[in-house]
């Protein structure tokens, strides 16, 4: 027997019209495959106490994941902050410290760009 | 209160209302996940494991889909892991479980052999590979579009086409000699 893809064809489309229907009334094969294909929404019922008792539960183990998911990101915070910060320190570092070279002038970062900044210097005279 | 007042809830970190939720689908879940595994005990830690990441996650759902539509995706990820960490999962032979199922807009008479059909086909797609059996689930139990199940799989909607086209091939196939002397 030479199998029927009528009703597969249509449903690969995403097709539902009037022609399956009407395909459906005098096709068995497709009939027998619409029966084995379609299980909408079949669900098994559970008692309401033990799904009561099943999130209670999934609450309780949750808690101590959600503490370290938040220490976590409490912690990657903290590691951007301070990414940040001293990027923001260096490069005001380098911006008053061009200045000094250039213009002259009291460098408010002496203190920790002198021993970086002699060196940099040192090569830039030394050209 | 309706899903979406309990959903922005939720989101705010509502526990009564988080829990809400969780109860009302907790059925589609475990639901999903017998199917998938064939085994009750195995569907009910996966369930649970389904809870637990949608407690912890609960601020990342964007309300983009539906929220048992991010729950099957989470226990989709959930059922792949498992199966990574163990390749071979026990499935018991006892298949009365299955009796349990109940289907919309079916009489009884039709119920019961519906359930003998879905029987066979479980078990069959249970010999199946994941990508094959997961995207077929989705599509012919939950009635997911396939451009659903190309955001719930992460995986291009042609791939979602063809994979269930396949599947639908191989059933056919296992199934010439007639469905019933298959079970
Ligand atoms: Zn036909």
């Amino acid at each position: 027997m030479k199998s029927c893809s009528f009703y597969e064809t249509m449903i690969l489309n995403e097709e539902t019209s009037d022609k399956l229907n009407e395909h459906l009334k005098n096709c068995i094969q497709c009939q027998q495959l619409q029966s084995l294909m379609r299980f909408e929404t079949t669900e098994i019922k559970l008692p309401d106490a033990f799904i009561e008792d099943a999130v209670k539960e999934a609450f309780i183990k949750a808690e101590p994941i959600k503490r370290r998911h938040d220490f976590f990101s409490t912690i990657v915070f903290i590691a951007v902050a301070i990414i940040l910060v001293s990027i923001i320190i260096t490069s005001l570092m380098i911006q008053d410290q061009l200045l000094k070279y250039y213009f002259g002038g009291v460098s408010l970062f002496m203190p920790f760009t002198v021993p970086v900044f002699s060196i940099i210097r040192k090569k830039v005279v030394m050209k | 209160m309706d899903n979406e007042q309990l959903i922005e809830l939720a989101k705010k970190q509502n526990k009564n209302a988080l829990s809400i939720l969780l109860t009302s689908h907790y059925e589609i879940v475990y639901g999903y996940m017998l199917k998938l595994t064939l085994n009750p005990e195995v569907a009910k830690d996966l369930t649970q494991e389904v809870m637990v990441k949608a407690i912890v996650h609960m601020n990342k759902f964007k309300g983009d889909s539906k929220f048992s539509t991010w729950l099957i995706a989470i226990g989709t990820n959930i059922y792949k892991n498992q199966l990574k960490k163990n390749k071979r999962m026990v499935i018991t032979e006892d298949f009365s479980f299955l009796d349990a199922m109940t289907f919309q807009h079916t009489s009884t008479e039709d119920a019961y052999i519906k359930r003998d059909n879905m029987k066979t086909i479980l078990k069959l797609l249970n010999e199946m590979k994941e990508q094959q059996k997961i995207p077929f689930l989705l599509k012919h139990y939950y009635g997911y579009s396939y451009e659903e199940i190309a955001v719930i799989l992460k995986i291009p909607i042609g791939t979602v086409r063809s994979r269930i086209h396949n599947t639908i091939k191989k059933l056919q196939d296992s199934m010439k000699g007639g469905l019933y002397e298959i079970v």
